[in-house]
C-alpha cells in the first residue's frame, strides 16, 4: 500500500451526533468509499442502513457504538445493544465506560460492565472509550488496566461529544502505559494530518474523524508524499 | 402578566432535580437525593446505571418521583433498545420516564418511524407518564412542530425542550412555539439552561409546568427565593 491508503485505513468516519440524517449516511459512505476508510461509525440507529449502503465490493466495515455516550446504561443495556448490532452485520463494537461508576471507583463494576459486552461481541474487536477530557492521568491508567483486564482490542479516547479528545499528551501517556496490550484508537478534535502522523508514531492504530471536519483532511492526505511516511519508521 | 407569588414549595413541586451527566459521580447522586429529600422536589432525574441506587437512598415511602432517562442523551438508539430500557427503568422503581426523540430521524421527515419509535415506549411505559425530548438545539421550527404532533399522536404527557447536553435547550421562542401548537393537549417541561428563578418564572408564565433543573442551578434558585438558610444547610450537605 504505497499510497494514501496507510493512513485512510486507519481511518473511522463517524457520524454519530443525534442530528445525521438518512442522506448524512449515504454521505457518510460515499466520503469513505471514496477515500478509502477503513471503517465507517454510526449510532445504533443507523447502523443497519449504513451496511446495507456500503457495495459488496467494498469492504468497509461497519462500526456502531453501545452505551453511548455515556457509558451509564445497565450492563444488560449495553449486552443487548452489543447482541442487535451483531445481528445487524457490525464488524466492530466501540463502547463507553461507564464513566460515573468508574468516576465513584466501582472498579469491580466496570471491569464486568466491559467484559459482559466483549463476551458478547462474538468474537469482534471491542473498543472501550474512556472518555479521557473526565479522567486524570491516574485514572487513565487505571481505566486501561481494567479494560485490558476485560480482552478489549482497542483503547479509544473520547466520544467527541465532549471536551478537546484526543492530544499527543494523553496518547503518549496511554501508550506508556499499555504499550502492545491493547491497541490505541484516538478520537476527538483530529483536525489535520500533522496530528495524525505524529499519533501515529506515538503508536496510534485507528483514528476516529467526524465527516464533517474530514474532508480538509482527505484532501491533506491525497496530497502528501507518502514514500516519507515510509521512511518514518 | 408576572406571576411572582409562587412560593418555594409550589416552586419544587415543578421542579425536576436533574444529575444526568456522564460526570456525576456517587458523592454528586447523595447530594442530590439529598437536597431532593430536603426541599421536596417532585422528581429526581438521574443516568440508568444509578437508578437502583437512588431507589434505595429515597427508600420505599419517599413521596419524590424517580424519574428515568430513555436513548438518553443521543435518541439514536433502536426501538428495540429504547423499549427494553423503559421496562427495565420501571422495573426498578421509576415512576416517570424521558425518552428522546429519534432526531436523526424526525429531521430526515421520517415521520411514520419517529412516531412508532416513541408509541413503542409509551406503550411499554404502560401507565407511567412519559415526556419526549424534542432535543430543540438541533430542530428547525418546522422541525419542532412535526416532532409536537407525533408527541401528540403517541399518547405521551410531555414535550422537554432538551436533554442539558447541547449548548441549548429551553428557548423563549421554542417554548412559544410548542404552547402556541400543542394547546393543552400535551404538558410543557422546560430544560436545558435554566439557572435562575427569573428565567423559571418567565417559562412558568408561558405554560411551561415541569422544569429540569440541575443541583447548582437548583439551589440558585432556592436562594433567590428568599431560603438563605436553606441553602447554606445544603452547600453543607454538598461539601
Amino acid at each position: 500500500m504505497n499510497d494514501s491508503r496507510i493512513i485512510t485505513k486507519r481511518i473511522e468516519l463517524s457520524a454519530v451526533k443525534p442530528n445525521h440524517t438518512e442522506t448524512d449516511i449515504g454521505q457518510l459512505v460515499k466520503l469513505a468509499e471514496k477515500f478509502n476508510c477503513g471503517v465507517v461509525q454510526t449510532l445504533p440507529t443507523n447502523t443497519l442502513l449504513a451496511r446495507t449502503l456500503i457495495p459488496n465490493d467494498h469492504n468497509i466495515l461497519v462500526g456502531s457504538n453501545i452505551g453511548f455516550p455515556s457509558g451509564a446504561h445497565s450492563t444488560a443495556i449495553k449486552v443487548a445493544e452489543t447482541k442487535e448490532m451483531v445481528n445487524i452485520g457490525c464488524d466492530e463494537i466501540d463502547v463507553v465506560i461507564n464513566l460515573p461508576k468508574f468516576l465513584s471507583h466501582h472498579y469491580n463494576f466496570v471491569l464486568d460492565d466491559l467484559k459482559a459486552v466483549v463476551d458478547h461481541a462474538a468474537g469482534l474487536p471491542v473498543k472501550v472509550i474512556i472518555e479521557s477530557d473526565y479522567l486524570t492521568i491516574d485514572q487513565i491508567k487505571k481505566a486501561c488496566e481494567l479494560l485490558i483486564e476485560a480482552g478489549a482490542a482497542y483503547v479509544k479516547t473520547s466520544t467527541g461529544w465532549v471536551g478537546a479528545g484526543a492530544t499527543l499528551k494523553i496518547i503518549t501517556l496511554i501508550k506508556q502505559h499499555v504499550g502492545n496490550a491493547v491497541k490505541i484508537k484516538a478520537s476527538g478534535g483530529i483536525r489535520n494530518l500533522t496530528t495524525i502522523l505524529q499519533m501515529m508514531d506515538l503508536g496510534v492504530e485507528r483514528f476516529g474523524i467526524g465527516m464533517t471536519s474530514s474532508l480538509p483532511i482527505f484532501e491533506e492526505i491525497l496530497a502528501y508524499k507518502f514514500d516519507e511516511v515510509y521512511d518514518r519508521k | 402578566m408576572i406571576e411572582n407569588e409562587l412560593n418555594l414549595h409550589q416552586i419544587a413541586q415543578m421542579v425536576d432535580l436533574s444529575a444526568v451527566q456522564a460526570e456525576n459521580d456517587e458523592n454528586y447522586i447523595r447530594k442530590l437525593i439529598a437536597t431532593a429529600t430536603n426541599i421536596n422536589f417532585v422528581a429526581l432525574f438521574t443516568l440508568p446505571s444509578w437508578i437502583s441506587f437512588a431507589k434505595e437512598l429515597l427508600g420505599e415511602n419517599s413521596p419524590i418521583l424517580l424519574g428515568g432517562a430513555v436513548g438518553f442523551p443521543s435518541g439514536g438508539n433502536t426501538t428495540s433498545i429504547k423499549v427494553a430500557e423503559t421496562h427495565e427503568l420501571i422495573k426498578l422503581g421509576c415512576s416517570e420516564i424521558d425518552v428522546v426523540i429519534n432526531v436523526g430521524k424526525l429531521i430526515s421527515g421520517f415521520y411514520q418511524e419517529t412516531y412508532q419509535d416513541i408509541h413503542a415506549v409509551v406503550e411499554a411505559a404502560g401507565s407511567v407518564p412519559v415526556k419526549v425530548i424534542l432535543e430543540c438545539h438541533y430542530l428547525s421550527e418546522k422541525d419542532i412542530l412535526e416532532g409536537c404532533d407525533i408527541v401528540i399522536r403517541s399518547g405521551a404527557a410531555w414535550i422537554k425542550t432538551g436533554t442539558g447536553w447541547p449548548a441549548t435547550g429551553a428557548t423563549v421562542e421554542n417554548v412559544k412555539l410548542i404552547r402556541d401548537h400543542v394547546g393543552d393537549q400535551v404538558k410543557i417541561k422546560a430544560a436545558g439552561g435554566i439557572r435562575d428563578l427569573d428565567t423559571l418564572l418567565m417559562f412558568y408564565n408561558l405554560g411551561v409546568r415541569r422544569f429540569g433543573i440541575g443541583l447548582n442551578s437548583a439551589l440558585t434558585i432556592i436562594e433567590e427565593l428568599g431560603n438563605r438558610d436553606l441553602v447554606m444547610n445544603m452547600h453543607m450537605i454538598k461539601d
